[in-house]
């Protein structure tokens, strides 16, 4: 073959076209009519576009794949860096923009194309390339999550695509030429191009490592999985111990120097050193794990039968029948749907905090006009006239007022409500009155009257039967009686809520020891 | 491990699917479980019949979201439709916005076995696509001169497509005096939306076009495994739809030619 025939020569042109290819999205961005419209034109939109594929780039490495809202969080910084006197709210919405044009969320197929030449047996021809930048995945628990492709980490993150292997040797071999010589921003560069291969080189192996556990059957391990497996064993483990060497001369360098600017560049350029290490140690984490991987895989793939499903086209045997059937007929199957897709969910168990929150929940769709809650009732408002009058109260106030602690009974106490005087009297109704403040008075012990030491009435039920024409139930005891002062015992005022008393007696055991 | 342990490996495993936001991934415990499920055809065994027990049904086990599980119609733990809309006259719509969603998301049959996708769509979409296809159907009809007028006193043969033409798409709308306002269909997506976030099947990425969502792979599993079936039954039971008769090709079967060269690679 001739090296200057045509066809040699423009297979270069080809794939060095297809890689600016990837680079014109991001410049289009700065030329885009949106841009304009929405008054962002002083933000330099393909250098923020290039900072989110970097850091996409850079998070992946780790694990296996970044939310869109950290990226757009990233972006977001150095918009704000670029326009200052502009809002946290635009600089999130600028960067939100640029990361859904590189995940090229207005394309159905979210993918770019680009028109390149080739020449072949036939002659010159034009094909349609297309490419991704980022793209939208799920990540380790099934939720999406943005990768960068190899389109974007090989044109955009400046690491052409040559052996992985060799490229990432030079890299780290400048990287020692420069820290001997002390050039530190340099080899901090070249330390950041090093970091960079090892991510490509973990991105590879994971992607081998996900295809086999989609199917067992497409990777052939005797061929391809052992024999890049044990090469990128053997690659990282020499890099660690390459990395362990450069890591002690930026220590010696620290020693040696003075200069605060240079110590601190040092400083940084140890902790890049040591995050690609730390790297290299997951990394052969991951490719130990490779082998048995497999085996479990092929264990999982081989014995479980695979789910069967019906192959259902949910537009057309699905979406469209359904819109013509009747509101009544259509929602059997459309609940079938729904109630499928929601699959099982934990049910509520009702307790006290769900209570309220279901009563201080305001309905969504409230419609009705709001009334005014009701006022609480005045009973000084009512028509309906009193049971009692004021001079029968006046007696029963007066005749509990005298009760001493010598003690009274309710029956004799009725007596008295029966003899003529103001408010008394045989059908006067007096006596009612007082059964009704005696029970009150025998449900409402004054406890809180009694602790203070105050003196109280209170009722006792002692057994004796109330021997009366009107009323029945117990001829109630009476007496005044003063409470022994709390206070005085105790040196601190009483707690609001008194606890309950301890259970006294040698079997007797408290409650709530049990429950605890 | 004996029976015992079994069964309460077996609970914890349908109890962790039962709970939202836990991953294989995220729990260790949750992962040994996946894995055992995988491996020990016996402990699988006692697991869907844990699931049977609560009326659930074992979809299947996924790396990233584990256990899938699906409801019967007799199980307590499925949703109730009437508690995600009280209204009975937004709950056609309600649902028909359920169905463009999943129809949206996966639009080839084949987008629901792609253990990649992700679908990316927002309320605008989803509600212009229904009226779109709402359209079309008015047309054809008025076309042919079928478009009739539903009795007045039976609202309930109105067609689907045209009960969701009828409301509006945006903003609300005054019926008659002293009645609720009725939510628009846009709204009514929306609440679409919000379900299916707070149960774990798709995220919100930004309010553009009225909020855009992105799914997560349990949605695609619940529709391939599930719900297309259920649906596409009730449809045939209304003689709507066939049901496919020869034995559902579905995905390749393992030959037991493969199965026999797989494994010679390690005996």
């Amino acid at each position: 073959m001739n090296f200057d025939e045509p066809s040699t020569v423009y297979e270069s042109i080809t794939s060095r076209i297809r890689a600016l290819a990837v680079g014109s999205p991001l410049m289009a961005l700065d030329n885009s009519k949106a841009k304009k419209e929405r008054g962002w034109d002083r933000y330099r939109m393909a250098e923020l576009a290039l900072i989110a594929i970097d850091f996409v780039t850079l998070r992946t490495d780790m694990r296996p794949a970044v939310r869109q809202e950290a990226v757009v969080e990233h972006v977001a910084e150095f918009a704000a860096l670029q326009l200052p006197e502009r809002t946290g709210e635009e600089y999130r919405a600028v960067a939100r923009w640029v990361t859904e044009r590189l995940i090229n969320t207005e394309e159905r197929d979210r993918a770019f194309h680009h028109d390149v030449g080739y020449v072949t047996e036939d002659g010159f021809e034009t094909r349609t390339a297309s490419f991704q930048i980022l793209k939208e995945v799920p990540d380790h628990v099934g939720q999406a999550a943005l990768i960068a492709t190899d389109a974007a980490i090989t044109v955009l993150v400046h690491a052409i695509d040559v052996d992985i292997a060799s490229e990432q040797i030079a890299a780290e071999a400048k990287l020692e030429a420069l820290l001997k010589r002390s050039r530190i921003s340099e080899a901090w560069q070249a330390a950041q191009n090093a970091q960079i291969h090892s991510i490509r080189y973990a991105k590879d192996i994971r992607g081998r490592i996900e295809s086999m556990k989609r199917n067992v059957r497409a990777v052939d391990w005797d061929t391809e999985v052992k024999d890049t497996v044990d090469e990128a064993l053997e690659h990282v483990r020499s890099r660690s111990a390459s990395e362990t060497l450069q890591k002690e001369r930026v220590n010696q360098l620290l020693e040696a120097t003075a200069d605060d600017r240079k110590r601190r560049q040092l400083q940084d350029l140890a902790t890049l050193i040591h995050e690609c290490w730390k790297r290299h140690a997951v990394l052969i984490d991951m490719l130990m794990k490779v082998g048995p991987e497999f085996r479990r895989q092929q264990d999982r793939q081989v014995f479980v039968a695979p789910a069967m499903h019906t192959r259902v086209h949910l537009h057309e045997q699905l979406l469209q029948p359904v819109l013509e059937l009747s509101l009544d007929a259509c929602l059997g199957p459309l609940e079938a749907f729904t109630r499928a897709v929601m699959g099982p969910v934990r049910p509520r168990v009702m307790y006290l905090p769900d209570y309220l929150e279901g009563l201080a929940q305001v309905a969504e769709e409230t419609g009705r006009e709001l009334v005014a809650v009701q006022d609480e009732y005045d009973w000084s408002q009512i028509d309906a006239p009193s049971a009692f009058g004021g001079e029968q109260h006046h007696a029963v106030d007066t005749l509990l007022a005298a009760i001493t602690d010598q003690g009274l009974r309710l029956s004799a106490l009725l007596e008295t409500t029966r003899r003529p005087g103001p408010g008394t009297g045989p059908d006067a109704g007096t006596d009612e009155l007082l059964t009704l403040r005696v029970q009150q008075l025998f449900r409402l012990i004054p406890v809180r009257q009694l602790a203070d030491g105050e003196a109280a009435v209170v009722a006792v039920d002692d057994g004796t039967v109330l021997d009366d024409e009107r009323f029945g139930g117990s001829d109630f005891l009476l007496v005044r009686t003063a409470g022994t002062a709390k206070t005085q015992e105790m040196s601190q005022p009483l707690p609001a809520f008194p606890t309950p008393r301890r259970p006294q007696g040698p079997d007797t055991h408290p409650l709530d020891q049990e429950s605890a | 491990m004996n029976r015992h342990e079994d069964a309460a490996d077996a609970a914890r495993m349908v109890g962790f699917a039962m709970a939202r936001r836990k991953a294989p991934a995220r729990s260790g415990e949750y992962a040994r479980l996946v894995q055992r499920f995988d491996t020990e055809p016996d402990f699988a065994q006692v697991v869907r019949k844990v699931a049977q027990g609560f009326d659930l049904t074992v979809l299947e086990v996924h790396p990233q979201t584990g256990l899938v599980l699906g409801t019967t119609p007799e199980t307590d733990f499925a949703v109730s439709v009437s508690d995600l809309v009280p209204q009975t006259s937004d709950r056609p719509l309600y649902l028909l916005a359920q169905l463009t969603i999943a129809a949206m998301v996966f639009p080839r049959p084949e987008d629901l076995d792609d253990d990649e996708h992700v679908g990316r769509i927002s309320v605008r979409e989803v509600d212009d696509e229904v009226r779109v296809r709402a359209a079309t159907i008015e047309r054809r009809l008025a076309h042919t001169g079928e478009d009739v007028d539903p009795p007045s006193d039976q609202l309930g043969l109105e067609g689907l497509w045209r009960a969701y033409l009828r409301r509006n798409a945006t903003g609300k709308t005054k019926t008659q005096t002293g009645r609720a306002p009725q939510a628009s269909t846009r709204a009514l997506v929306k609440r679409a939306f919000t379900h299916l976030e707070s149960h774990g099947f798709a995220s919100k990425v930004s309010d553009e076009d009225a909020g855009t969502y992105v799914t997560h792979v349990k949605y695609r599993l619940q529709i391939r495994d599930q719900a297309a079936r259920d649906m596409l039954q009730e449809l045939a039971a209304l003689g709507v739809a066939a049901l496919p008769t020869d034995g559902a090709p579905g995905p390749a079967q393992p030959s037991p030619d493969d199965a026999v060269s797989a494994n010679g690679l390690f005996s």
